[in-house]
């Protein structure tokens, strides 16, 4: 047994010396440094695991938040972008309509919006956010930079009532641009004007665009009113023209509404 | 019961089962603290003060305790066979001494199988020493690891009267 042992204790020796100067130590440093990554990487996970897992959660929650918060502010930037282009349609608008009243003389100009009830097509009427506040007055022409709107109607003090020039009640004497020839226009609904008493030599076709006369103190001269998309005789001696009015009553963002100086 | 005997058939399972779990616990100890233990060697001196292995299963636990334990090849096991000459004459009276005694006795033998593998290390690759756990090693792991392994120990007479 003693030999046996002996004999092992120099093998010992020999593995000693053989680790020391050949290339086993470096199988033996490999293996080891091996096993103890792996050992401390195993640790490492077993021991951050459940901040790992607390940390996953509290991103995921935090994510979730700030997803919510992001979806909200893109909501809002969304509606401020509509807002923004909106306004710059109006501030065009507006731009339009200032150039315009500048052609108006004699007139006093109140620029208001126009809120656009969805019955407007059957009332012939709208509403604007102008009233007897802004001294806005019944019978005052109502334009854009089109053309003629209509008139106001009742108020208060805050808003106006439009009558639309299609409006069954509302009376326009018209011109046609070239001739001079006076007619007398009146709504008739379903946005339609009638012009009656059309003299058979004046030559009205269908396209022609029929202005203001500037004669009733409450229109300016030469202001589209409507134009011509039927002509008809009638047999009283005269024409009849159905016409359709030049502004789009459905693009209405600003109207202005002309005070007469002089009255 | 922890035994080389082939009445035993699940002796050399419950002695690898043992060794990994060693194994296993020396790996954490030495990577998650800042002591260094040799708890293989601790168990090869406990298994052959009591002689509970074959010189086969030692050799292999003494080669793993090499490479385990980073220290160099050959030295558990030089140092294992120069304590088996003293430890096969102090078998006979380590039977008969008490869990007491027989601490004492490991915690000897095993501070000489230290100072042996450290004496090797300090000649062939000047190594360091770390005293504290050396330290911990007698005081906590050396009595721990008897009391855990003794569950597997054949109970002598003065077991009993202790």
């Amino acid at each position: 047994m003693n030999r046996f042992k002996l004999i092992v204790l120099g093998f010992c020796i020999v593995i000693i010396l053989l680790d020391k100067y050949s290339f086993i130590s470096k199988i033996r440093d490999y293996t080891s440094v091996y096993i103890q990554k792996q050992t401390t990487s195993l640790i490492y996970r077993i021991r951050n695991y459940p901040k790992l897992v607390l940390l996953q959660k509290t991103e995921q929650r935090s994510l979730e938040t700030e997803n919510i918060k992001l979806k909200q502010q893109l909501e809002r930037y969304s509606i401020l972008l509509n807002q923004q282009k909106n306004l710059g349609v109006d501030s065009k608008d507006l731009m339009m309509l200032a150039t315009q009243t500048k052609l108006y003389t004699n007139f006093d100009i109140i620029i208001a919006r126009a809120i656009i009830d969805i019955n407007y097509l059957v009332n012939n009427k709208l509403l604007i956010d102008k009233g007897k506040k802004d001294d806005i007055t019944t019978g005052e022409a109502v334009v854009n930079q089109v053309g003629v709107i209509g008139q106001v109607g009742d108020t208060n003090d805050k808003n106006a009532q439009i009558i639309l020039i299609t409006n069954p009640n509302l009376k326009i004497y018209l011109q046609m641009p070239n001739t001079q020839s006076k007619m007398l226009a009146q709504g008739i609904g379903n946005n339609k004007l009638i012009v009656k008493y059309i003299n058979k030599s004046s030559n009205l076709k269908v396209g022609d665009v029929l202005v203001t006369t500037g004669l009733d103190n409450i229109y300016p001269a030469n202001v589209p009113v409507a134009k011509v998309v039927q002509v008809f005789y009638e047999n009283n001696g005269f024409n009849s023209a159905i016409c359709e009015p030049i502004a789009d009553y459905n693009k209405l963002q600003y109207v202005v509404v002309l005070k007469n100086v002089n009255q | 019961m922890l035994t080389n005997n082939s009445y035993y058939p699940h002796a050399t399972l419950k002695l690898a089962i043992i060794s990994l779990i060693t194994i296993a616990t020396q790996l954490i100890i030495n990577s998650i603290t800042s002591i260094y233990v040799d708890l293989l060697g601790i168990f090869l001196v406990i298994l052959l003060v009591n002689q509970l292995a074959n010189y086969q299963q030692l050799f292999i636990l003494a080669f793993l305790a090499d490479i385990i334990g980073h220290w160099y090849l050959g030295t558990h096991l030089f140092s294992l066979i120069l304590i088996s000459f003293i430890t096969e004459k102090y078998y006979n009276f380590y039977k008969m001494s008490n869990i007491l005694q027989k601490n004492i006795s490991i915690i000897l033998f095993f501070s000489l199988f230290d100072g042996i593998v450290c004496l090797i290390g300090l000649i062939s690759h000047n190594l360091k020493i770390d005293m504290l756990g050396f330290a911990f090693e007698i005081v906590v792991f050396c009595p721990l690891f008897f009391f855990i392994l003794s569950r597997f120990f054949k109970n002598t007479s003065s077991d009993f009267i202790y």
